[in-house]
């Protein structure tokens, strides 16, 4: 059967952007294919991050990652919101354009946090329904995250990759894959992130995001997850990554950090053993085609090393 | 769910709310798995929403912060957000009603001018990240006719912002810990602008501000001329309109002189 087409161009290894980098970044150090920065952050009228945009969209690729679209709220979208979004993608042009698949908000009050849906038909229904409704007034494809969380709701009747998948196809969105949500979410509702991976549509993967998370312990001595992205990237997520590029090939991968932002350098290291996967899978696929089948999939795990999860 | 998750008291207090007064709560709707119990899975998000505005605000406000201490203003922030939950999408913009609440809130009696000092704050936020004009053009000037003066407009920047306190806020601004004996009633007069993406501000003499403020408002220079000179006692020397011109357009106060109907 021949491979679906991938809806996305491959970038090839990028950073988040953030403003302790900014003048390393703007010095062209490191110089990267793409930077991502969070959409809401360059929304002001003006000023310093402008110009830092104007500066690295003349160098590298951008992709912009929103927080506030909210797009599982019941609230309408929000048109002034909207608006800026779109002012900000026609100004400078960004390969990508993603928010989250949550809601953040309700009753017009803002959470500023990423809040998980009902995994139900009618939250399927909702959301693709506003999804089209922003990409119509964006005039581009967006990108939805798969969120890490930390609660599920009882009356649910699918699996979040059911729901991200389903939403995905008939909303004709793109997905973002946040490795990491995924191992958290794992931990924090006890199920295997490969069979989450695994029943991601390859061809609406547009980006990969890696990040690290902090380890918490209830009184009783279980270990949860919370998706701090104050950690590097930690082996098991590394092992869910070689298991995504083994079997979905290319996608654009970043590694985002957003507190304890560690030196630039530190950063480019993390990024390079994402390299590092890609060039040694690709290698070993030249030599043993073809790519995995969903078949496969525990053999490759299993090479990559047994999962916790 | 909204309502247990910015609850001012914490999450398991407003499910106990829930239960005493026979209201439905959320907590039916929570799967209830391990490792963490239902309220335990939405404590993780109400702290999260309010340990994020703290240290939005904390950062917005961090002279503010710096002077009353983590404590004080951990409280005072809780009050806030109770009363004036975020209706914004830029998380940056949740303070917007900060200076205003301190004004009324019993908690800062013994600092009337902690309002202000939170005030001046916000207002350099706001000159951050005004849109940008283009730089003032030399070459403009030496093209008006002397006829074209009287009529002629002062166009300031945008991020400019003109404040007036009574008290001795750019003191307290530069304190490293709350004195209360430092703050002492004062007519302050101070501008506050955007220089090399930074916002800073300057106290101006009476009728500098006044200049600059009927600038802003759009009156053209011969009215601010006759207006000045209405304000000066008799005697008074004529103040150094051009020097303050000059210092104006260096430091990017001043952007244009537009001739009258000029858009």
């Amino acid at each position: 059967m021949a491979k679906p087409a991938v809806l996305f161009p491959d970038l090839g290894f990028g950073l988040g952007l953030r403003p302790d980098h900014f003048a390393q970044v703007l010095e062209g150090r490191p110089s990267l294919s793409w930077f991502e920065i969070v959409s809401e952050n360059f929304m002001g009228e003006g000023g310093r991050p402008h110009y830092v945009l104007e500066k690295i969209r003349s160098q590298a690729q951008l992709a912009f990652h929103g927080v506030s679209l909210s797009i599982g709220s019941v609230d309408p979208l929000k048109k002034d919101y909207l608006k800026k979004l779109k002012a900000l993608v026609d100004r400078f042009e960004p390969a990508i354009v993603s928010d989250h698949l949550c809601w953040t908000g309700v009753e017009g009050v803002n959470l500023h946090d990423l809040l998980p849906l009902p995994y139900t038909r009618e939250a399927v229904d909702h959301v693709v329904a506003r999804v089209s409704q922003a990409q119509d007034f964006l005039k581009r494809r967006i990108l939805l995250e798969n969120v890490s969380s930390y609660l599920t709701y009882a009356h649910s009747e699918m699996t979040e990759w059911e729901f991200l998948a389903e939403i995905s196809k008939r909303a004709d969105c793109g997905l973002l894959l946040d490795v990491n949500n995924v191992y958290v979410s794992a931990i924090n509702h006890g199920f295997d992130p490969l069979e989450y991976l695994g029943s991601m549509p390859r061809e609406r993967v547009g980006q990969v995001h890696l990040a690290g998370h902090s380890t918490r312990k209830t009184p009783e001595g279980k270990t949860y997850l919370i998706d701090t992205h104050d950690h590097p990237v930690c082996d098991e997520v590394w092992r869910l990554y070689e298991w995504v590029t083994r079997s979905f090939g290319p996608v654009s991968t970043m590694i985002e950090r957003d507190a304890d932002i560690p030196a630039l350098e530190s950063l480019e290291q993390e990024l390079d053993r994402a390299r590092q996967i890609h060039q040694e899978t690709f290698r070993a696929k030249q030599d043993r085609n073809p790519a995995p089948t969903p078949f496969e999939r525990t053999a490759v795990v299993d090479a990559a090393g047994a999962h916790p999860a | 769910m909204r309502r247990v998750l910015t609850q001012p008291k914490g999450v398991f207090e407003a499910l106990e709310e829930d239960k005493r007064n026979g209201t439905k709560g959320c907590l039916e709707f929570i799967v209830d798995q391990a490792p963490l119990s239902r309220e335990k899975r939405l404590d993780i998000y109400a702290n999260g929403y309010f340990m994020r505005l703290l240290e939005c605000m904390a950062s917005d406000f961090e002279v503010v912060h710096r002077l009353i201490g983590p404590h004080v203003f951990r409280s005072l922030v809780a009050e806030y957000l109770s009363k004036h939950p975020s209706k914004t999408f830029s998380i940056d913009d949740v303070g917007e009603h900060f200076p205003r609440f301190l004004r009324y809130s019993e908690t800062t009696n013994e600092m009337p001018w902690l309002a202000d000092l939170a005030q001046l704050e916000w207002l350099c936020y706001l000159s951050i990240y005004a849109h940008d004009l283009p730089g003032f053009d030399r070459g403009k000037l030496a093209k008006m006719s002397e006829d074209d003066w009287a009529g002629a407009t002062l166009a300031l920047d945008s991020s400019v912002r003109l404040f007036r306190s009574s008290w001795s806020i750019d003191e307290l601004w530069e304190l490293e810990e709350l004195d209360l004996e430092q703050a002492k009633e004062d007519q302050c007069r101070l501008v506050v602008y955007r220089r090399n993406f930074n916002a800073t501000f300057e106290r101006l003499e009476p009728l500098a501000f006044e200049v600059l403020a009927m600038a802003q408002a759009g009156f053209s220079l011969g009215t601010i001329c006759e207006k000045l000179a209405g304000l000066l006692s008799p005697g008074q020397e004529p103040p150094p309109l051009m020097g303050w011109f000059q210092d104006w357009i260096e430091c990017g106060i001043l952007r244009d002189v537009r001739r009258a109907g000029e858009p």
